[in-house]
């Protein structure tokens, strides 16, 4: 249980038509800053990534052009058609955006991320990605009408703020799933001495047949 | 007792690079953006100002910066491979990795300067070979292929001793084809490691999701589909599974890691000059976490390696351990 996923839940009844032009400005802005960053890497590339988070309701189409860099919020259950499509936790698109130890070759090795389509083009994106080296003040230079200091503040304490609920979710997943792991480990202790004491009555039997019959 | 091997570790990007000296490289190898080495992938490596970049910087660090120019050039036009070969040594490269015998003769005559290390493409199986290009070349260090047990290591590098120095890969994706003579991608998708710098070239490798399992394509070619759960490995022919003799089975070898991290104290021992760590193709974070890690095991400071930075999620000595295959 993560995080993302409550918050997930939380946005799905919004209606992603209305949400998607309110997000535009902030992503052509970011489209903006991240295109002189990517766009060597990038040169010659070109193409559409669906990146969906696969417990949020919405996720983002990247598009790769001549021109630049393209962003635009998609609905992740219903996204437009695209060259590739890659699907992980929130989270690990994030550690993956923001390079913060997580390989992505080893994500998809261990298929915690998915990814269909133009290979190529989702290499490309990946390594560009890395090289731009995002963090928490890409993130916040992009609510540029807010002083940098205030949104640097915000951010800390939405990390605090995160961490202070993964923990209390790492409690409550505990709560709910501890009793039923007892029992299950409490029914297999019992399963195990039924299946040695059958062990034990097969040999017994075995030994009698072969004794009656060495008998006869 | 033989001197530390020195880490040689892999560098797709200028990041990549500084995470390798910062985790601890001796040494980086990288290649330039185009056909002239054998990791020719979209998005990655090294324009020539960005190689003159990293040079400085890996000298100002004590670190060797090494140029790959692996592949093998076009019969009727090497101008590209010779102006990498130019661009390395204006640069101040500390050694340039070839496998052609016709760039060796260029480099060696145009740059004598230049230090001439042979690559695995070159698939240099036995003390003549070396020595062969050793004496006509001038090539100081050959890294061998990866099919050798330790033993035929710890025999190849004393016989060729005072000539030629061993570099054997420790870690990363597993090669064990004749390495710069394999045609199974020229084969399934018309471009090859050898001629093109890709293997498995990506526009070629398709993924696709149907129910929790994956299916990977290469080029015409179905060639795996993984379950639900279980770990997946590179999409190349060579990892494969296919069906034959009535089960579905890897016919040529398992998509796993190479991890011979238990074996640096024997090569240690037999003499081997450098440990190499395959992955340029790899990003930072798999660049760190390895190079912190056999920097500890080379130091003698223990530790293990992360199965989420193995292919599979599993690891193998190879054709180190004769029992390999």
């Amino acid at each position: 249980m993560s995080p993302f996923l409550v918050l997930g839940l939380a946005l799905r009844p919004l209606p992603p038509g209305p949400l998607s032009r309110a997000a535009r400005p902030l992503l052509d802005t970011l489209a903006q800053r991240l295109t002189p960053r990517l766009a060597d890497r990038l040169d010659g590339i070109t193409g559409r990534i669906a990146v969906l988070p696969t417990d949020l309701p919405f996720g983002l189409e990247v598009a790769v052009t001549p021109e630049g860099l393209g962003l635009e919020l998609i609905a992740t259950d219903a996204p437009p058609p695209t060259e590739a499509t890659v699907r992980a936790p929130a989270q690990l698109l994030l550690d993956l955006a923001m390079g913060t130890g997580v390989d992505g070759d080893g994500s998809f090795f261990g298929r915690a991320l998915a990814m269909e389509g133009d290979t190529g083009l989702c290499m490309a994106f990946r390594t560009a990605l890395e090289e731009a080296e995002l963090d928490a003040d890409d993130i916040a230079d992009l609510l540029a009408p807010l002083p940098r200091s205030l949104t640097q503040h915000l951010l800390r304490l939405l990390g605090r703020l995160h961490g202070r609920v993964s923990r209390d979710l790492d409690d409550l997943q505990r709560a709910v799933v501890d009793p039923v792991a007892t029992r299950q480990q409490r029914l297999e202790r019992r399963l195990a001495a039924v299946e040695a004491e059958l062990a034990a009555l097969a040999r017994t039997s075995r030994r009698r047949a072969a004794g009656d019959a060495h008998a006869a | 007792m033989p001197p530390k091997p020195e880490l040689v570790c892999p560098a797709g990007t200028p990041g990549a690079l500084k995470a390798a000296v910062e985790a601890g490289a001796d040494a980086v190898y990288f290649g330039f953006r185009d056909r002239t080495n054998a990791r020719n992938f979209p998005g990655l490596n090294f324009s020539p100002s960005e190689a003159a970049e990293a040079v400085s910087y890996c000298k100002a660090r004590g670190v060797r910066p090494m140029i790959a120019i692996n592949t093998f050039p076009d019969a009727t036009d090497d101008s590209a491979w010779t102006a990498a070969v130019d661009t390395a040594a204006r640069v101040g490269a500390h050694a340039v990795i070839v496998a052609d015998t016709g760039l060796a003769a260029y480099a060696a005559r145009a740059h004598p300067e230049l230090r001439l290390h042979l690559s695995v493409q070159a698939s240099a199986s036995n003390p003549e070979a070396v020595a062969y290009y050793a004496e006509a070349f001038g090539v100081r260090r050959v890294v061998l292929p990866r099919v050798f047990a330790v033993e035929q290591i710890r025999a190849m590098t004393q016989s060729l001793r005072g000539t030629v120095e061993t570099e054997v890969f420790v870690f990363g994706g597993l090669c064990v084809m004749a390495e710069g003579r394999c045609s199974l991608s020229s084969y399934a998708t018309g471009r090859s490691p050898n001629k093109d710098g890709v293997c498995s070239p990506a526009e070629a490798v398709r993924y696709e999701q149907q129910d929790g399992v994956m299916v990977s394509r290469l080029g015409a070619f179905t060639i795996n589909r993984f379950d639900d759960g279980e770990e997946a490995g590179y999409p190349t022919l060579c990892k494969g599974r296919f069906h034959a003799r009535g089960a579905d089975r890897y016919l040529f070898e398992d998509p796993v890691s190479l991890d011979a991290t238990p074996l640096l104290p024997q090569f240690a021992d037999a003499g081997v000059a450098a440990l190499k760590v395959e992955g340029r193709q790899r990003g930072k974070a798999y660049v760190a976490a390895v190079v912190r890690g056999l920097r500890r095991a080379l130091d003698g400071l223990g530790g293990g390696m992360d199965a989420a930075f193995l292919e599979g999620g599993k690891a193998t000595e190879g054709a180190y351990r004769k029992g390999w295959r």
